[in-house]
């Protein structure tokens, strides 16, 4: 447990992980609540990534070994910003050393690491938080207000359609996804792209769709059926999925998602929560705030960050960790439901390679799966990490 | 019934072909506007098998009404129907039209099941009836410009297709309301097969009872690997902010093309990020009854016939198997 976690000083915080969604999101919205945070170090297993971040972002220690950071006695929390299939064992790893947690989405790489992370944290006493980001992005809080407001009546279906430029990882510079744990640092193909390390769209972003439609349902979901497709021929896991899932309260949801469309094609969500009284809508290419007409002719900017007001929606899911922990209160956005998306996506990723219509309580898929052999390869069947790898950035 | 009245907007009345339309729903409504405008056709009368509703519109359009509507099929004055209405009513109307040999335009869809839809070929087969059935969404402005598009060099690999219609009517069951047309448009468009459908079926809005569902949600596996989720939904919140709603939207790695067919708009997003909007075209219903004036004027067998729809059929079909059965259902190669 660290030496102190004070009301009325900063909270302390490491960042595991100095890759796209970090150095994007999470270390430019600490810096921004540099009132209530302090930035003590970041760890990435390539130095020059770690070294780099903590420089711009004002970090006094760079690591490469995730455990050199977890041992500094003078952090009290750290946000994981590595790849889903090392966020269990780091999240064990800090919970064991007295560490709170918020970790990117999604949760983990199988159910089961869910539960464990569940586990470990509520066992040490540290508070877990899971960064759906988009649960505190304004656009689709209002969605929520209006639903509990009662404006809509009973929701009964919900569409969370998400399309995505193919650029949109790879055009960023820096992006570390061409790293993978068995390439020595380098790798000729992403590890969203590799079965080993990657269940694709599912949950690269589908498990936010999942999330949300949760959300705006209000219930369970009770089973799901998916198509998924591999429409990039280098790629080895679907860059394209498809659902329709049934809630326990007779509701409907349904998802698709793309994510190889043309480089200049805007990140689009199509957001529809149809009520017995109503129904609120968002369709990104309609929404004049994102919309630029001039006497050319309308364009929309291919910039993510403003489309899914990331810097709102990161700092204030921050700011709630923070605050949490500071008031010795809940963390404001309960990790079960991270753990439900992600049992909701993966159910979905079975259903596509089964073909079948799958049940949520059918419980998790055998862990024999091909990711599931690498990465006990990689990191030992008790879940440590023998070779010091896995705190590369997301 | 008064059917030797003139139309009063039409100025060219004198030589051009009498038309009537039986069956006065929305659609029957908007074929009575476009026949009223056409200068090719007369407009003579409307009928309905309830003659309450159709007296309203009769009042409404200004023009002559026809309480009894086989009336009206029997009238050898006429040189062509239209056939609209509820499902029911229109399918019962269509078999009534056939079996007089008559010339029809039929709004589809014209039957709900394959049965039914051989039923109406053999009728009007034997009864010489020439019945077009053209589909819609072929010559509404905005899909049929898609559809367009997809053709042109650009698109890149098609790498996704969504689609929904959605309407406020508290029709029949919308898989064949408006699946049927949609699918039929979808599949000719694309120009593939479909090898398989996955559908889900439920009563979400609907108070009229426990009924047929009001929304499906299908996902159709293309020959060419090609997965299109379509969702079909009536009886939708009377706030809904349109009466019905069609959204197509082709999803290829070098174009996007996005058809809002309640705007009659194609945007089209191409890979440099650039955005193109096209304008609307002509009326959908008025280049319906383009198409079938030959069929009428020249008693020419019409382009696209109820035998035109009997493809469709099997995957409509496959589609109930799915959703009742809970389990995706392959399609035979036709």
């Amino acid at each position: 447990m660290s030496d102190r976690v004070g009301s009325g000083s900063r909270l302390r915080v490491g960042v595991i992980g100095a890759g796209t969604i970090a150095v994007g999101a999470h270390l430019p919205a600490i810096l921004r609540l540099r009132d209530s945070l302090e930035l003590v170090a970041v760890a990435d297993v390539r130095a020059e990534a770690a070294k780099e971040a903590a420089e711009r972002f004002g970090a006094a220690h760079a690591y490469t070994d995730t455990r050199e950071l977890l041992d500094r006695s003078d952090i009290d929390a750290v946000v994981i910003c590595t790849p889903e299939f090392l966020h269990a064992e780091q999240t064990l790893a800090a919970a064991a050393a007295g560490k709170h947690v918020l970790c990117e989405k999604p949760m983990a790489a199988t159910v089961a690491e869910a539960d464990a992370m569940l586990d470990a944290c509520q066992r040490a006493g540290v508070r877990l938080m899971i960064g759906h980001s988009r649960r505190f992005t304004p656009r689709y809080q209002r969605i929520r207000e209006a639903i509990d407001r009662g404006d809509i009546g009973e929701v009964r279906l919900v569409r969370e359609n998400e399309r995505r430029p193919i650029a949109m990882y790879t055009a960023q510079a820096g992006w570390a996804g061409y790293w993978a744990p068995d390439a020595g640092g380098g790798n000729a193909r992403p590890w969203l792209e590799q079965a080993a390390y990657s269940q694709g769209a599912a949950l690269t972003n589908a498990v936010h769709e999942m999330d949300l439609i949760r959300w705006f349902v209000g219930a369970e979901a009770v089973s799901v059926y998916a198509e998924s497709r591999i429409t990039d021929p280098n790629a080895e896991v679907p860059d394209f999925i498809t659902a329709s899932i049934r809630f326990a309260n007779g509701a409907l949801g349904a998802t698709e998602v793309v994510n190889r469309l043309p480089p200049g094609y805007p990140v689009y969500h199509l957001t529809e929560v149809f009520g017995r009284d109503g129904l609120v809508r968002a369709l990104d290419p309609a929404m004049a705030t994102l919309a630029v007409t001039d006497p050319t002719g309308t364009t929309f900017p291919a910039n993510w960050g403003t489309l899914l007001q990331v810097p709102i929606a990161y700092e204030s899911q921050l700011r709630g960790f923070a605050d949490a922990i500071a008031a010795d209160g809940p963390v404001p956005l309960d990790p079960v439901h991270a753990r439900q998306a992600l049992a909701l996506s993966l159910a979905a990723v079975r259903s596509s390679r089964e073909g079948r219509v799958v049940r949520l309580d059918e419980g998790e898929e055998d862990a024999a799966t091909p990711a599931a052999a690498v990465r006990r390869g990689i990191t030992g069947s008790d879940g440590t990490d023998p070779d010091g790898v896995g705190t590369e950035g997301q | 019934m008064n059917a030797s009245r003139p139309n009063p907007n039409n100025e060219e009345s004198h030589s051009s072909l009498s038309l009537a339309v039986v069956g006065l729903d929305g659609t029957g409504e908007a074929f009575a506007r476009a026949g009223m405008l056409h200068p090719a056709f007369r407009l003579v009368t409307v009928a309905d098998p309830r003659p309450e509703r159709g007296a309203a519109v009769a009042n409404r359009l200004g023009v002559p009404f026809a309480p009894a509507y086989l009336d009206v099929l029997n009238d050898p004055t006429l040189d062509g129907l239209i056939v609209a209405g509820d499902m029911a009513d229109r399918a019962t109307i269509l078999a009534e039209a056939a079996v007089r040999g008559r010339a029809v335009l039929a709004t589809s869809p014209p039957a709900g099941t394959l049965t039914r839809l051989d039923d109406l070929i053999l009728t009007a087969s034997e009864g010489g009836a020439r019945v077009a059935c053209p589909n819609p969404w072929r010559v509404v402005p905005a899909t049929a410009l898609a559809a367009r598009q997809l053709r042109e060099p650009g698109i890149g690999q098609l790498l996704a297709v969504f689609a929904a219609h959605r309407t406020k009517q508290a029709m029949g069951d919308p898989l064949v309301e408006l699946g049927l047309p949609l699918l039929d448009y979808l599949v000719g468009a694309l120009r593939a097969e479909v090898v398989q459908v996955q559908a889900t079926a439920e009563t979400l809005f609907a108070t009229d009872g426990p009924g047929e569902p009001d929304t499906w949600l299908l996902l159709l596996r293309f020959r060419t690997g090609l997965i299109a989720t379509v969702e079909l939904g009536r009886s939708l919140p009377a706030a809904f902010p349109t009466d019905s709603e069609l959204r197509v939207e082709f999803a290829g790695s070098e174009r996007v093309v996005v058809a809002d067919a309640e705007n009659l708009g194609v945007t089209t997003y191409a890979g440099d990020g650039s955005v193109r909007r096209n304008a609307s075209g002509p009326d959908a219903h008025r280049a319906l009854l383009d198409g079938f004036l030959p069929a009428v004027r020249d008693a020419q067998a019409p382009e696209e016939s109820l035998v035109t729809l009997r493809w469709v059929m099997p995957l409509i079909e496959a589609a109930r198997r799915s959703a009742a059965e809970g389990t995706p259902v392959s399609l035979t190669r036709r």
